[in-house]
């Protein structure tokens, strides 16, 4: 089969200017919506995987296993733990026994405002770093016990709608009736700790008045998983559940399946608009040149090798559009932070999502262009050459 | 025009590879632990060990080292069993039960009581642990074994440390299942 020249088709792209426009526009913008989708939703989910280490397990309130928040156990079952549970990870003699509390409380950046939004304030002691290794303080220092101090996550500003000016070191935050200085900001990527306000333990149990705390995080060393459970259901006084770190935030994943559901039916149907555009376009750029494909056919190409000549023309056009996508959605969309209920989370343009963004791009550029093609091709040689 | 097709195709090969450079999983791996060893089949009595005492009782007079015999339902929690250890929770086979007993009951879990309060509940939950010559329990996945949740036992053993009178951990080196085909 004599197949057309390359150039044929890229010369005949620039035949039509706007329509050359609106083909790569409406490839872009359909490519940059699958980005998005598929940026938010693998950003979710690794904010969540990446949140629960395959080492650390969490002991928590029996009953209380789909949220830590509203689980309740004694302040001393730390030190119970580290002292019944053999193989505990240590380093200098300390275990990596971190008792927390999880609170869920409106945080407000001025006294007197009225709006606010809930945030997680973890209250935390010197363990919650040995067993959270992704913590890293980025600026200022870690909060000082008995001085109302606290350290934000690197996108907790995004969680509370502040600026960052607004959460930056040296500024107060309010809740709980008082005034919370902050004194530092930490970085743990991938991770929902990102979104919260961590304080030391104590002064967050006096200020919310309550004498327990939420969970115990420890990290296995030469000790397994069971050896915690059996803690866990030998002392039933204790009234204790544990659970892998990994599978608790794995149970948040299935949560929000729903949510990821939705996003991907919107973008799904968005581009079927798009492919919709995208077809009318090319019907209209490919049913005004009938007499040129008459004329082709009437030279010795094949109707495959026309169709094949289309289709290279509509894919360049295609390819150039989604990748303005993909340098847009690069440069503006990758680690943007999103506000959601759990928290807050960085878009994550990675080769999964750059994949499926030219995938669907190019996608778009191949079947907009195979039934104006194959509609056009259907006409006889002498009609095709006698068409206006 | 090659040129500019090429540098198209190598543009977006490009674009791919620059998501490549992902930072692994802030998690760290552990090597599972070795697949549990089958309960032996010494540990399933072919006969009821006796008269059995209510849990609520013995968790009023029980002391450590006490031989006992209780008769309980495997549960009280969605999960009774510790996965890789012969440890079991069991309640007694006395507290009505309030979930899955009607057929169109939508609980998946029955067996785990949430039915019952937690006052009702909590004096008549014990721990069952099937242990070795030397008092540790036996490495077996007893979830995977021949008992199964809401199943019945009657277990004759020695009482273990009580710090509180909350907790009653009998060890035990055989158990015997009233419904076992």
């Amino acid at each position: 089969m004599r197949l057309l020249p390359l150039d044929y088709a890229v010369r005949n792209l620039g035949r039509s200017p706007l329509r050359l426009a609106m083909s790569v526009v409406g490839a872009m913008l359909v490519a940059l919506l699958v980005l998005t989708a598929s940026a938010f939703v693998r950003g979710m989910e690794r904010s969540l995987i990446g949140s629960g280490s395959l080492d650390n397990v969490v002991l928590l309130g029996a009953g209380s296993e789909e949220s830590i928040e509203r689980s309740e156990i004694k302040a001393s079952v730390a030190s119970q733990a580290a002292a019944s549970i053999h193989g505990i990870r240590s380093q200098l003699g300390q275990a990596y026994v971190s008792p927390e509390v999880h609170m869920a409380l409106p945080v407000t950046g001025a006294p007197d405002t009225t709006t606010s939004n809930q945030v997680l304030i973890r209250g935390i002691s010197a363990a919650a770093y040995l067993v959270h290794p992704q913590v890293r303080i980025v600026d200022g220092r870690a909060p000082r016990q008995g001085a109302d101090e606290i350290m934000l996550g690197r996108l907790a500003h995004t969680r509370m709608g502040l600026t960052e000016d607004a959460a930056s070191v040296g500024r107060s935050l309010y809740f709980e009736d008082r005034a919370w200085k902050i004194v530092g900001r930490f970085d743990a990527p991938g991770t929902v700790m990102n979104a919260e306000i961590w304080t030391p333990l104590n002064d967050l149990m006096v200020a919310a008045r309550r004498d327990t705390i939420s969970c115990v995080v420890l990290t296995l060393g030469d000790a397994e998983f069971a050896d915690v459970d059996a803690f866990a259901k030998t002392r039933l006084d204790l009234e204790l559940t544990a659970l892998p770190e990994a599978d608790y935030y794995g149970q948040l994943v299935a949560f929000y399946t729903p949510v990821r559901m939705m996003i991907w039916l919107t973008a799904g149907l968005i581009a079927l608009c798009g492919l919709f555009g995208g077809l009318n376009t090319m019907y209209a750029a490919f049913v005004s040149r009938v007499r040129e494909i008459g004329m082709l056919q009437s030279l010795g190409y094949s109707r495959r090798a026309i169709a094949i000549s289309f289709a290279q023309e509509s894919l360049i056009a295609a390819a150039c559009g989604t990748l303005i996508a993909a340098v847009a959605g690069m440069m503006l969309l990758d680690g943007l932070a999103v506000r959601i209920s759990m928290g807050a989370f960085g878009l994550r343009m990675d080769t999964t999502t750059l994949m499926l963004g030219l995938g669907a791009g190019l996608l778009l550029g191949l079947i907009g262009a195979l039934p104006p093609t194959v509609r056009c091709l259907r006409m006889p040689i002498p009609a095709a050459l006698k068409a206006a | 025009m090659y040129r500019f097709t090429f540098s198209l195709a190598t543009l977006m090969l490009a674009t791919v590879l620059v998501g490549c450079g992902e930072s692994p999983s802030a998690s760290t791996s552990k090597p599972a632990s070795l697949s549990a060893a089958s309960l032996p089949d010494s540990a399933i009595a072919a006969e009821s060990p006796g008269e059995a005492t209510p849990i609520a009782k013995l968790k009023s007079t029980a002391k450590a080292g006490d031989q006992v015999t209780l008769r309980a339902v495997v549960g009280g929690r969605s999960e009774p069993f510790v996965k890789d250890r012969a440890i079991m929770l069991v309640v007694d086979a006395t507290l009505p039960r309030s979930c899955g007993v009607e057929p169109d009951d939508p609980c998946k879990t029955p067996w785990d009581y949430c039915c019952s309060a937690s006052e009702e509940l909590m004096p008549n939950l014990a721990t069952v642990q099937i242990v070795d010559a030397e008092g540790a329990p036996l490495k077996v996945d007893l979830g995977s074994g021949p008992i199964k949740p809401f199943d019945t036992i009657v277990v004759s053993g020695s009482v273990g440390d009580r710090p509180d009178d909350k907790t009653l951990v009998v060890n035990t080196s055989s158990v015997y299942v009233e419904n076992a085909p």
